[in-house]
């Protein structure tokens, strides 16, 4: 059955008409804010591109390396410590898939105030790792976890890391077992058949599971305002700042598109085909 | 011949070596079990934590918990402040899931009928025209599903400043426009999903016999699919009650979701075994959604 034209566009008018108004009219509006400056008789109607400079030196540039850096060790973490997770997963069945569904999800959708809060529990500097190893007698004074990028690490990849492990489970479920038969017939060992078959025809998924934990732990506020009490201070938290305390709009409005190409130019590089290729 | 008995010779010890593995598979299969368990572990760490926290009867955070009881969970609801913004929560989730379900399901309708619902035999004046719709589809899809990867706490600086302009900032609107948002991408994903559970074949089959567009729809697409919209309206539900970064950006006097309440609460006083109760509280709804959420998911496929 096809549609008639008209009915398509009529189905895909409330989706198109919330994206529009809703995603599309708030981006530009930002976008036009940045290009002003904030001065003492309110913003200027002169247009600069002043916030960027100010955006991308100093302060703010060392905001950006800095969430660029944390962003990428827990991209970096997440492939490896994931892709062994991913690796069993795609090949449960039966109610073993379905807890391992469950655990997958449950960090990904329960609210990060609440894991972080778990996280300020368990990191804390009388908390339980800390506790426990000084009980073991492996440290004499506790580890400073919070308000250090380590903590930050720790409470992003547990929430990053099912986004990672998702796709790479996709495209591993996707190969055909009769390559590892043929693998295994002709000689190869297992790690050479991990080597050279497995990884490779599961790069789509492990490209796009880089890019969303890249993505994810790039613009994330909560986790790190909570766990890290603005200690450490990231880009999003930099924006927060300017929108609700400093409320210089046009700058807050300029570091928030550098954030936007920071993270989008990758995922157009090298997650569009993996990550957004869809069935439709 | 000498190179084929050269090549097997060759083959051989490689080939046991490749067996080998075959006759330890107790070690393997321990270590692998033992590598899941420690992955779910640190995945499940801190919501397990808050959890067990949450039931101790001492006045103040211990783990592990001193003694069982719930006194902190009837703290937690004896709080106005709390349960104001947890009934909030649940509202405006509910009609965000709701909206979401809804635009998602309609828009996957429109972008997947060509291929789900199969044959174009299009009236030649329209044909240009509706090259051009596949074409375009393609980028509506994308668009709609951006807003997964931008980055939130740039949408909610965005909305923030968009709704001030239009004069909604201090209304549940904005709450429920920013959430809608945020929910739409893994709406049309989960929809999708449903969508592919409908059979073409069985669509193609009906029209033949005579059925309608409207009928087909309503007699095959529909209940084929109706997981996906459950799920669609499941996920979005979950994503809009969890959300922290938008709510927090757009609350205001009346519009306070209960992670911001809590958010709030934590600034004051982070180890009262009350915060650790309506933490504990959040994540046994989120359970509850996604559980079922998971479980209608996998019937559905199953049934396909």
């Amino acid at each position: 059955m096809r549609l008639h034209p008209v009915a398509r566009i009529a189905l895909g008018l409330p989706a198109l008409a919330a994206l529009a108004v809703l995603f599309v009219a708030p981006m530009v509006n930002i976008l036009l804010q940045s290009l002003h400056v904030n001065t003492i008789a309110g913003t200027s109607s002169a247009w600069t591109v002043h916030n960027y400079s100010e955006g991308i030196s100093g302060f703010y540039r060392s905001s950006m390396l800095r969430s660029i850096w944390i962003s990428l060790v827990v991209t970096l973490i997440a492939i490896l410590i994931g892709f062994p997770f991913a690796h069993t997963y795609a090949k449960a069945k039966g109610p073993g898939r379905f807890v391992l569904t469950l655990i997958l999800f449950l960090p990904l959708l329960t609210t990060s105030i609440v894991t972080s809060y778990g996280w300020l529990i368990v990191l804390g500097r009388s908390g339980m790792v800390n506790t426990a190893l000084q009980h073991i007698g492996i440290i004499s004074k506790p580890i400073n976890f919070l308000y250090s990028p380590l903590g930050d690490i720790i409470a992003l990849e547990e929430w990053i890391l099912p986004f990672a492990i998702l796709p790479i489970t996709g495209s591993l479920a996707g190969i055909s077992p009769d390559i590892y038969k043929a693998a295994h017939s002709l000689g190869s060992g297992s790690i050479r058949t991990f080597l050279s078959m497995t990884v490779p025809l599961s790069r789509a998924g492990i490209i796009g599971g880089a890019v969303a934990a890249y993505a994810l732990s790039m613009s994330s506020y909560t986790t790190p305002r909570l766990v890290s009490g603005g200690a450490v201070q990231v880009l999003p938290i930099a924006i927060y700042n300017q929108f609700v305390n400093v409320l210089n709009l046009p700058l807050g409005s300029a570091l928030s598109i550098l954030l936007l190409v920071v993270v989008l130019v990758p995922v157009a590089l090298l997650g569009r085909r993996s990550m957004l290729a869809g069935r439709a | 011949m000498s190179a084929l008995t050269t090549l097997a010779d060759r083959m051989q010890p490689r080939r046991r070596t490749a067996k080998q593995p075959a006759l330890l598979p107790l070690p393997r299969t321990i270590a692998k079990i033992a590598y899941m368990t420690l992955i779910s572990a640190f995945l499940l760490a801190p919501i397990v934590v808050v959890l067990a926290a949450s039931l101790t009867e001492r006045a103040y955070l211990t783990f592990p918990p001193h003694g069982v009881s719930l006194k902190w969970y009837r703290d937690a609801f004896a709080q106005q402040d709390f349960v104001d913004s947890l009934k909030f929560s649940v509202w405006t989730a509910a009609v965000v899931a709701t909206l979401a379900a809804l635009i998602a399901y309609l828009l996957a309708l429109a972008l997947g009928s060509t291929s789900i619902l199969g044959h174009r035999r299009a009236l030649t004046r329209l044909v240009t025209w509706l090259r051009v719709g596949t074409l375009s589809a393609r980028t509506i899809r994308l668009t709609a599903i951006m807003p997964m990867m931008l980055p939130v706490i740039v949408l909610a600086v965005a909305l923030l400043q968009f709704f001030a302009r239009i004069g909604i900032v201090s209304s549940p609107l904005s709450i429920i426009f920013g959430q809608l948002v945020m929910c739409l991408p893994f709406a049309v994903l989960m929809a999708e999903i449903g969508l592919g559970h409908v059979d073409p074949s069985t669509c193609l089959a009906a029209e033949s016999l005579g059925a309608s567009k409207l009928r087909v729809l309503r007699t095959i697409v529909v209940p084929a699919s109706s997981s996906g919209l459950a799920v669609a309206w499941a996920f979005s539900f979950v994503v809009a009650f969890g959300d922290s970064t938008v709510a927090l950006l757009l609350q205001g006097p009346g519009q306070i979701t209960a992670p911001i309440d809590i958010f709030n609460v934590l600034y004051f006083n982070p180890f009262a075994p009350t915060v650790a109760a309506m933490a504990g509280l959040l994540a046994v709804i989120t359970f509850a959604c996604l559980t079922v959420g998971i479980a209608v998911l996998e019937r559905g496929g199953r049934r396909a």
